[in-house]
C-alpha cells in the first residue's frame, strides 16, 4: 500500500538534484569566466580583478545556497529512517515546503506558509505526514494558473493539529493525471489515523496528536 | 442450485481459509458424530436383541400355550371316550338308538366331535351316528385300524376318508371278555377344530400357523404353503421331529429373513409349525429409533452448528492476523525500502558536501590570495585553483547524477541491467560511510557476465541491505569482498564477504528471521525482507561465517527468472 | 608574539591544501595532513590548535581527539563536521574539544574561534 506514495519521494529528488544542478552550473559558469581572464596573459589585468572577486563572491553564495539546500534534503531524508517518530511539524513544513519551492515557482504559485511557533511535537510516521502534505500541494499546482497562491496555515484543535492548504485563485478545468485517486490517499493515511478531506480549493489535513 | 455448487467448488479449491474452514468443521462434527453413532448403534443392536429375545420368547409361550390345548383337546376326549367305553354298559355300543342317544349327549358336552361309530375287530364299522352314511363302510386296511390291534387308543392324521371332508379320528378300543375280541369305538373330528387352535395363534398377516404329520403333510390350511392333505410347499427346511421343545430356527423365506417355530403335540401325529415373517418385534424399537434418531440429528445438528460458529469465528480471526501481519510486514517491508531510500538519500547529502566545501575554500583562497598575495606572481596558481574547482563541481554532478537516475527508478519492475554495474552502484551510494571508516572495498568481477533481467530497485535494495550490514561488521580499516560469478547458464552468484568478527553458529541460524538482530538499532527486518524479496525474484541467500574470521553472504540469482518458470 | 601554530588533519587533500593556505595567509603557522599518522610529528611539536575532521578514515576522529589529548591536554582542538554527524560532535564535545563547525567553513568563523582557542590555551598552560 505505501509502495505507490514512495513515487512522491522521487520528484523530490529530482527537484533537489535540478536545483543543485542550477547552482553547480552557475558555479562552473563564474570559474569558467575567470578562467577565460586568467588565460593567455602572463599576468592578471588590474583592471579585471574586480570581475574576478565577483565571480568568486557568486561562486561562494552558490556554494551557501546549495548547503542550505542539502541541508534541507538531509532532514526530509533523515525523517524516512523510522516509521513513526516524534517530530515537530514546523520543521517538516519547512523542509518540505523549501524542497517544493522549485516546482511551485516553476508554476508560478507562491507558496505561502505561516504556522504557529507553538505547534505541539507529532507521533505518528513523518513520511505519511509528508506525503499527504506533498499530496495536497501537488493536486492543486497541477490545476493551478500562474500568479496564484498556495496559503498553508495550521492550528491546534482539542485533540488534533489541523493543517489547512487553501489555493488562491482560478484552476485550470480540464481534467488533470492524477497520481493517486483521493481514496486511495485517504486509505494510505488512514494507517496512521490521519484524515485529509478534499474540497475543490481547500484541503484539510488533521493529524491525531 | 448447479451454480450453487459451482460456487461451492471454486470457494473450496481457490479460497485458503474456506477450505481450511470446511476440512476443520467436517473433521469436527465428524469426530463428535462419530461416538454417538456408534453408542446408539450399539444400543439399538442391543436392544434389538432383547427385543427379538422378548419375541422369540412370547412366540414360545403362544405355542406352548396352543400346544397344551391342542394336547389336552384331545387328552381330554380320549379320557372321556375311554371312561365310556369302559363305564357304559354293552348295550349303548350296540344298540342303534342307545348309541345315538349316547352320542347326542357327548356331543353336547365335548365340542367338535362329528359322528361316533363302532369298529368291530375285522374293521367293519357296525355301528355309526353322524351325519354321513357310513354304517357297514370296512376300515380294516387303514393304518389306524391296524395301528389298534396294538393300542388302547389312537389319534389320526387328518384325511379325507369316505366322506370326502378332512377331518381326523380318535379311536378307543373296548376289549371284549374274551381276549381276541375287541371292538373300537371311533369318533371323528373335523379339522375346523384344528383350524381354530392354530389360528389361536397371534402372529402377523404375513405369518403363518399349520399343523402338519410327520410325512409333512398339512393337517390344517396354511396361508402360504398350501392347503390341508397337500405336501408342505417349504423346502430346505430340516423340521426334526423327534424333539421335545420348541425349535425356532432363522430361515429364508422368499429372500426374506424369517424365523420357524416347531413343536411336536404329544399324544398325537402332528408338529405345530409356525413361521414369521413380518417381524412385529421391529415395531417395539420403532420408537425408540424414532425418537433417538430424531434426539440424535437433533443434537448432531447442534453441534454442528455450534462447531460452525466457533471455527469460522476462529479461522476469521487468524484470517484477519494473517491479514495483519501481512500488512504490517508489507508496511514494514515498504518502511525499509523508505529507509534505504532515505539512507541513500542522506547519503549522497553527506557526500556532496565534501566538494562543496572544497569549491568553498578554493574560492575562498583565490580572494586571499587577491588580497593578501601577489595576484600578479600567482597567475599560474590561480589556474590551478580554477581547474580544482571544475573538477569538484564535475564530482558533484556525478553524485547529483547518480541520485537523479536512482529517483527515477523508484518504481520500476524488471529491467536487464549489469550486475557489476549495479553493485558499484550501491557501494558508490555509501561511499562516504566505506571512506569514513576505512574500509578496503575488494571487488572480484566476472567479466563478460550476461545482462541479467530482474527488478533493479529490489535487487539493489537487498545489496545495500547487506552490505551496509558488513559495513556496520568490519573494524575500522577492514576489508569487504564482493564477488561476482556465473554459476550456470541461469545462474550467477554475488559474494559479499567481510573480516569481521563473524556470527555464533547459534545466532546464524536465526539471522534471517523477522525481528531478530543484534544491533541496537534497526527494525530487525532487513535480513527477512531481503531472503524474502530474493527468493521472490527466484534465488536464494546462503550465509556462512565463522568467529573472529568473519561472514559471506551468498546471493544465488536466475539471469532470466522466466526460463527457471519454465523448467 | 609567537605565531599560532595550527595542524589541519582531514582526509580531503585539496581541503587540507587550501585551507592550510588561507590560514597561512593570515599569518597562521599553518600545516595541513591527511590522516593521524602523518600529524604525529607536528602534534609532538605542539600546535595550539589542531583542526580535525571528525570523519577520518584510518582512525576515528573521537580517537583521534583522545589521542591528541593524550600527548599534551592543553592542545585545544576545533572538530569539523559533515551532516549527521551530530551524535559524533557532542561526544567530542565531551571528550574535549573545544568547539565545532559544519562544513563547508566560514573561513572568517573559523578565524574567530581559533584566536578563542588560543587563548584558552594559554589559560590552560598558565
Amino acid at each position: 500500500m505505501i509502495e505507490k506514495p514512495i513515487a512522491f519521494i522521487g520528484r523530490i529528488i529530482a527537484d533537489f538534484t535540478h536545483e543543485i544542478n542550477n547552482h553547480l552550473a552557475l558555479i562552473k559558469e563564474s570559474s569558467g569566466l575567470i578562467s577565460d581572464i586568467c588565460k593567455g596573459k602572463k599576468s592578471i589585468d588590474k583592471k579585471e580583478i574586480p570581475y574576478v572577486i565577483e565571480s568568486l563572491e557568486a561562486i561562494e553564495s552558490q556554494i551557501h545556497k546549495s548547503v542550505n539546500f542539502i541541508n534541507y534534503f538531509n532532514r526530509f531524508a533523515h525523517r524516512m529512517d523510522n516509521l513513526k517518530a516524534t517530530f515537530n511539524l514546523n520543521s517538516v513544513i519547512e523542509e518540505l515546503f523549501e524542497l517544493l519551492k522549485r516546482y511551485s515557482n516553476r508554476k508560478k504559485v507562491s507558496l505561502k506558509y505561516s504556522l504557529p511557533s507553538n505547534l505541539p511535537d507529532v507521533n505518528n510516521s513523518p513520511f505519511i505526514v509528508q506525503f499527504a502534505l506533498f499530496y495536497a500541494v501537488d493536486s492543486f499546482l497541477k490545476r493551478s494558473k500562474p500568479d496564484t497562491t498556495l496559503n498553508v496555515n495550521a492550528t491546534k484543535e482539542q485533540n488534533s493539529l489541523k493543517i489547512t492548504i487553501r489555493y488562491e485563485g482560478d484552476i485550470v478545468e480540464d481534467s488533470f493525471q492524477q497520481m493517486w485517486t483521493p481514496s486511495s490517499v485517504q486509505e494510505v493515511l488512514a494507517i496512521t489515523n490521519i484524515k485529509i478531506s478534499i474540497n475543490d480549493k481547500m484541503i484539510t489535513i488533521e493529524i491525531p496528536v | 442450485m448447479f451454480t450453487l455448487i459451482k460456487k461451492f467448488i471454486t470457494k473450496f479449491s481457490e479460497e485458503r481459509y474456506f477450505h481450511i474452514k470446511f476440512k476443520l468443521i467436517l473433521l469436527n462434527t465428524l469426530f463428535s458424530a462419530i461416538p454417538l453413532v456408534i453408542v446408539i448403534t450399539i444400543t439399538y443392536f442391543f436392544i434389538s436383541q432383547i427385543v427379538h429375545d422378548e419375541f422369540k420368547n412370547n412366540l414360545k409361550w403362544q405355542m406352548e400355550e396352543t400346544r397344551h390345548s391342542l394336547e389336552f383337546f384331545i387328552s381330554e376326549r380320549i379320557s372321556a371316550l375311554t371312561f365310556l367305553v369302559n363305564s357304559y354298559p354293552d348295550e349303548y355300543f350296540s344298540d342303534e338308538k342307545k348309541f345315538s342317544q349316547l352320542f347326542f349327549n357327548f356331543k353336547k358336552e365335548f365340542e367338535g366331535i362329528i359322528d361316533m361309530g363302532i369298529v368291530d375287530e375285522n374293521g367293519i364299522q357296525i355301528l355309526y351316528t353322524g351325519p354321513y352314511k357310513l354304517k357297514g363302510k370296512d376300515y380294516s386296511q387303514t393304518e389306524w385300524f391296524k395301528g389298534m390291534l396294538l393300542r388302547t387308543d389312537y389319534v389320526t392324521d387328518v384325511f379325507l376318508g369316505y366322506r370326502k371332508v378332512p377331518h381326523f379320528s380318535i379311536i378307543i378300543k373296548k376289549q371284549s371278555v374274551y381276549r381276541d375280541k375287541f371292538w373300537l369305538l371311533r369318533v371323528s373330528v373335523n379339522m375346523d377344530i384344528l383350524q381354530k387352535f392354530v389360528s389361536n395363534l397371534e402372529i402377523g398377516t404375513q405369518d403363518d400357523a399349520f399343523l402338519i404329520n410327520k410325512e409333512r403333510i398339512l393337517q390344517t390350511n396354511s396361508k402360504l404353503f398350501g392347503n390341508v392333505l397337500e405336501p408342505l410347499k417349504l423346502n430346505n427346511i430340516r423340521i426334526e421331529t423327534d424333539k421335545r421343545s420348541i425349535i425356532i430356527h432363522d430361515i429364508d423365506l422368499n429372500k426374506k429373513q424369517a424365523y420357524i417355530a416347531y413343536v411336536p403335540i404329544k399324544g398325537t401325529p402332528w408338529i405345530l409349525v409356525t413361521t414369521i415373517c413380518s417381524k412385529p418385534y421391529k415395531k417395539i424399537p420403532s420408537f425408540f429409533t424414532k425418537e433417538v434418531t430424531l434426539i440424535s440429528l437433533l443434537s448432531i445438528i447442534i453441534t454442528f452448528i455450534v462447531i460452525t460458529k466457533s471455527i469460522n469465528t476462529l479461522v476469521n480471526r487468524i484470517e484477519k492476523a494473517d491479514h495483519e501481519r501481512e500488512i504490517a510486514i508489507a508496511n514494514a517491508e515498504h518502511s525499509d525500502k523508505l529507509a534505504a531510500i532515505g539512507r541513500l538519500a542522506a547519503g549522497v547529502a553527506h557526500e556532496i558536501n565534501n566538494p562543496l566545501a572544497i569549491i568553498n575554500e578554493k574560492a575562498g583562497l583565490m580572494k586571499d590570495i587577491i588580497q593578501y598575495g601577489d595576484l600578479a606572481q600567482n597567475k599560474d596558481r590561480f589556474t590551478q585553483l580554477i581547474d580544482s574547482i571544475q573538477d569538484s563541481v564535475t564530482r558533484c554532478r556525478t553524485i547529483t547524477h547518480r541520485l537523479l537516475s536512482f529517483s527515477k527508478k523508484i518504481d520500476r519492475g524488471r529491467e536487464d541491467f549489469d550486475i557489476n554495474e549495479a553493485i558499484k552502484e550501491v557501494v558508490g551510494f555509501i561511499e562516504k560511510e566505506i571512506q569514513t571508516k576505512g574500509i578496503n572495498m575488494i571487488f572480484n568481477f566476472q567479466e563478460n557476465l550476461p545482462k541479467i533481467i530482474t527488478d533493479k530497485g529490489q535487487l539493489q535494495q537487498v545489496l545495500l541491505n547487506i552490505i551496509n550490514n558488513a559495513v556496520d561488521a568490519v573494524e575500522q580499516g577492514g576489508t569487504i569482498d564482493i564477488k561476482t560469478v556465473l554459476l550456470d547458464t541461469n545462474h550467477m552468484e554475488i559474494s559479499i564477504k567481510d573480516n569481521g568478527p563473524g556470527i555464533p553458529k547459534d545466532k546464524l541460524k536465526r539471522i534471517f528471521e523477522p525481528f531478530y538482530t543484534t544491533k541496537k538499532k534497526g527494525t530487525g527486518l532487513g535480513l527477512y525482507i531481503s531472503y524474502g524479496i530474493i527468493k521472490k525474484l527466484g534465488g536464494d541467500i546462503q550465509v556462512e561465517s565463522e568467529v573472529g574470521k568473519g561472514t559471506i553472504f551468498k546471493l544465488k540469482i536466475p539471469v532470466n527468472p522466466e526460463l527457471e518458470e519454465i523448467k | 608574539m609567537k605565531k599560532t601554530k595550527i595542524l589541519i588533519i582531514d582526509d580531503e587533500s585539496e581541503l587540507v591544501s587550501a585551507l592550510t593556505e588561507r590560514l597561512t595567509l593570515r599569518g597562521y603557522n599553518t600545516f595541513g595532513v591527511t590522516n593521524f599518522a602523518d600529524g604525529l610529528k607536528f602534534l609532538n611539536k605542539i600546535p595550539d590548535v589542531v583542526i580535525l575532521d571528525i570523519g577520518l578514515p584510518d582512525m576515528d576522529g573521537l580517537e583521534v581527539l583522545k589521542k591528541i589529548k593524550e600527548i599534551n591536554s592543553s592542545i585545544q582542538v576545533i572538530m569539523l563536521s559533515g551532516y549527521g554527524d551530530d551524535e559524533k560532535v557532542n561526544k567530542s564535545l565531551n571528550y574535549g574539544a573545544f568547539d565545532y563547525l559544519i562544513k563547508p567553513v566560514d573561513i572568517e568563523e573559523l578565524v574567530s574561534k581559533i584566536e578563542t582557542a588560543k587563548l584558552k590555551k594559554e589559560e590552560a598552560e598558565k
